[in-house]
């Protein structure tokens, strides 16, 4: 689904990573570790198709990708379902209101389906970032600091979210500071000085 | 055939090694031209019956202001091959002529004004042609800055070379409208760019000077490109060899 | 469709830029009288000039409204990932741009034609101009934001890369006012406008990708 062959960057007078080579199956889970700096989120930018300079090569056997970076991508003055029917646009695909109500109850946000994301907390805008993951179709998850500002039950039902996409073939590439017990990670890649 | 000679010049090594050569020639031909040029139009040219001898500073604002104007063209140039092609090399050749161009735009500029002061009495006057060249020099100024400020990376090249195309395009549309805007509101066309018939004995000069001007302008453009290509390929083994050979 | 949905939400849940705006261009066209002088024959050779710049400034002031902010939280990174076309995403940030900062100047010119002894006919072909003229700033703007995105005093710069750039609307929009009507200068404001909007989004959407890339 995902394969790299010699990947590396060099940014700014040193090779942040050099000759990564790695292969991410349909069904299988990769997570990335590395010190912060290390240029974990550079790599998630090169294989989310950002940015092009790099040397090596990514063989992307999907047609489409979704990725979520640390900064959640939702705009403060819409409402965390304006915010879910705009990405879906993005994406080209719609959906009924029933189904974004309904990612957006399995996240427990019932409650703030019409509350501006500029009035909620960061674990809440979390949850709306991750109601994504929900009414996606795209096969390959790239999700850059994946359980960061969640709770517990937070991190639970990412866990859960995960776990369903991996049953039914998808693919997933990780990275996370705190350790993760609920995921069954297949390969680990770590980055930085070692 | 084209596309062969394209892509070996368009490897930093071979255009190196090759352009090495024109850089004699290049200095030669400038010395030449512009010691001929300088001496016969600020000493031998006839005096001109209006302005006396102080017409004579268009032997360095005229080269100045033409070059200006194409070293901006061929900087634009090199940005669309950098973008379309990605190349390098492209990129590299851009960066080196702005600050050349910016610098000729600056003297052409400063020439004027000194034209200007004992033509009219005043060092700046909104005449298309200057007002045209202070714009042109925003345009540099615009394609250095947003290099510079984008911080080291791909990305700053690529920035810089789609605002120097999109200047190359809007250049002519900029130096119409200035030179409408100037028409109207002067009726009474007076203009530093009016060119009354010239004699063979002034313009002769004119000529040495500008071809000179441009033989030096590439000059020191292949100087820096070769100077840049070696700086950004520093870590490559060619250069590591060939410099080692020269300790 | 959702795209422009999208933008009109958010321009309409922030009045307070669009007031911003509407502020600016009234009181600096009200500082000229005061700094110059109250004659009216003065005012009015020179109000259209006057207006066409402060209009420019309001464009200018407002060029990054609508990037910064999808920029920093990460929606354009998602744009330039998804299937819409970046460039329509473009020319819908441009409309938004002319929608908040300069639509809302347009309607006020006539009130500022009158504070700069305007006659009416006058103020009708300042209108007409500023019509032709405010959507070619709104592109060259949002260019010029999008390309000094993350940049530091990325404002100054924008300054610096745009003046060029806004130099030809100005003198074809201030020409066209001030000579009532001159046909010639309207072909070609309205040349440059179609120009413009075939382009200058294309080039835009580039300087997204180059900008995300960073």
């Amino acid at each position: 689904m995902l394969q790299a062959e010699s990947l590396s960057c060099y940014r700014q007078e040193r090779w942040l990573f050099r000759n990564l080579d790695f292969h991410v199956l349909p069904g299988q889970v990769l997570q990335i570790t590395g010190d912060n700096g290390s240029g974990k989120s550079t790599l998630f930018r090169v294989l989310a198709g950002l940015s092009d300079d790099y040397d090596g090569q990514i063989d992307w056997q999907v047609p489409s990708c979704v990725f979520l970076s640390h900064r959640f991508g939702l705009n403060a003055r819409l409402t965390a379902f304006e915010n879910l029917t705009f990405w879906m646009t993005l994406q080209g695909e719609s959906r009924d209101e029933s189904e974004v109500f309904q990612a957006l109850a399995q996240l427990d946000l019932s409650a703030q389906a019409h509350q501006p994301c500029g009035q909620m907390s960061e674990g809440q805008r979390k949850r709306v970032a991750l109601a994504r993951l929900i009414l996606a179709t795209a096969p390959l998850w790239l999700l850059d600091e994946a359980f960061s500002a969640l709770d517990q039950s937070g991190r639970d039902r990412l866990s859960t979210i995960c776990r369903n996409h991996i049953e039914r073939g998808g693919a997933l590439v990780f990275s996370s500071h705190q350790a993760v017990e609920q995921m069954t990670v297949d390969q680990t890649l770590q980055l930085g000085r070692t | 055939m084209v596309w062969r000679w394209f892509h070996e010049w368009g490897s930093p090594r071979f255009f190196y090694a090759r352009s090495g050569r024109l850089i004699p020639i290049f200095a030669a031909l400038t010395l030449c031209l512009l010691s001929i040029g300088l001496v016969w139009g600020l000493l031998y040219a006839p005096a001109d019956y209006q302005q006396g001898h102080s017409y004579r500073i268009m032997y360095v604002h005229v080269p100045a202001a033409i070059l200006a104007q194409s070293s901006y063209a061929m900087m634009a140039m090199a940005a669309v091959v950098s973008l379309i092609w990605r190349l390098k090399i492209a990129d590299a050749a851009m960066q080196t002529a702005a600050p050349i161009g910016a610098w000729v735009t600056a003297l052409a500029l400063v020439t004027g004004a000194l034209w200007g002061k004992p033509m009219w009495g005043t060092y700046w006057v909104w005449d298309a042609r200057l007002t045209s060249t202070l714009i042109l020099l925003f345009l540099f100024a615009g394609v250095l800055a947003i290099r510079q400020a984008s911080g080291p990376g791909q990305s700053a090249g690529r920035a810089a070379a789609v605002l120097a195309v999109v200047g190359l395009i809007n250049l002519p549309i900029i130096k119409f409208s200035v030179d409408w805007w100037f028409t109207l509101h002067q009726p009474s066309s007076f203009s530093i760019t009016e060119k009354p018939a010239m004699p063979i004995e002034m313009w002769a000069p004119l000529l040495v000077m500008v071809i000179g001007t441009y033989s030096w302008f590439f000059l020191v453009w292949l100087m820096r490109l070769r100077l840049e290509i070696v700086r950004r390929e520093a870590k490559a083994d060619w250069v590591q060899r060939s410099f080692q050979d020269e300790l | 469709m959702g795209l422009v949905l999208r933008e009109l939400r958010i321009l309409l849940r922030s009045p307070a830029e669009t007031v911003q705006s509407l502020m600016f261009g009234v009181l600096v066209v009200a500082l000229f009288p005061l700094a110059i002088t109250p004659d009216p024959e003065i005012l009015r050779q020179l109000a259209v000039g006057l207006i066409w710049v402060v209009t420019l400034l309001t464009s200018l002031l407002a060029a990054e409204r609508s990037l910064v902010g999808d920029f920093e939280d990460g929606t354009l990174e998602q744009m330039v990932l998804g299937i819409q076309p970046l460039w329509l995403i473009c020319l819908i940030k441009s409309a938004g741009h002319w929608l908040s900062a300069l639509l809302p100047l347009l309607l006020i010119t006539p009130l500022l034609g009158l504070m700069l002894a305007m006659t009416p006919s006058a103020i009708l072909w300042l209108l007409a101009s500023l019509l032709l003229g405010t959507p070619i700033l709104s592109l060259f703007c949002i260019l010029g934001g999008m390309m000094t995105l993350g940049l530091n005093r990325g404002g100054a710069l924008m300054l610096v890369i745009l003046m060029p750039f806004l130099v030809p609307p100005l003198i074809l929009g201030t020409q066209w006012a001030m000579t009532e009507g001159q046909a010639f200068y309207g072909y070609l404001l309205a040349g440059l406008l179609s120009l413009s909007l075939m382009t200058l989004p294309i080039a835009t959407a580039t300087v997204a990708r180059i900008v995300v890339s960073r």
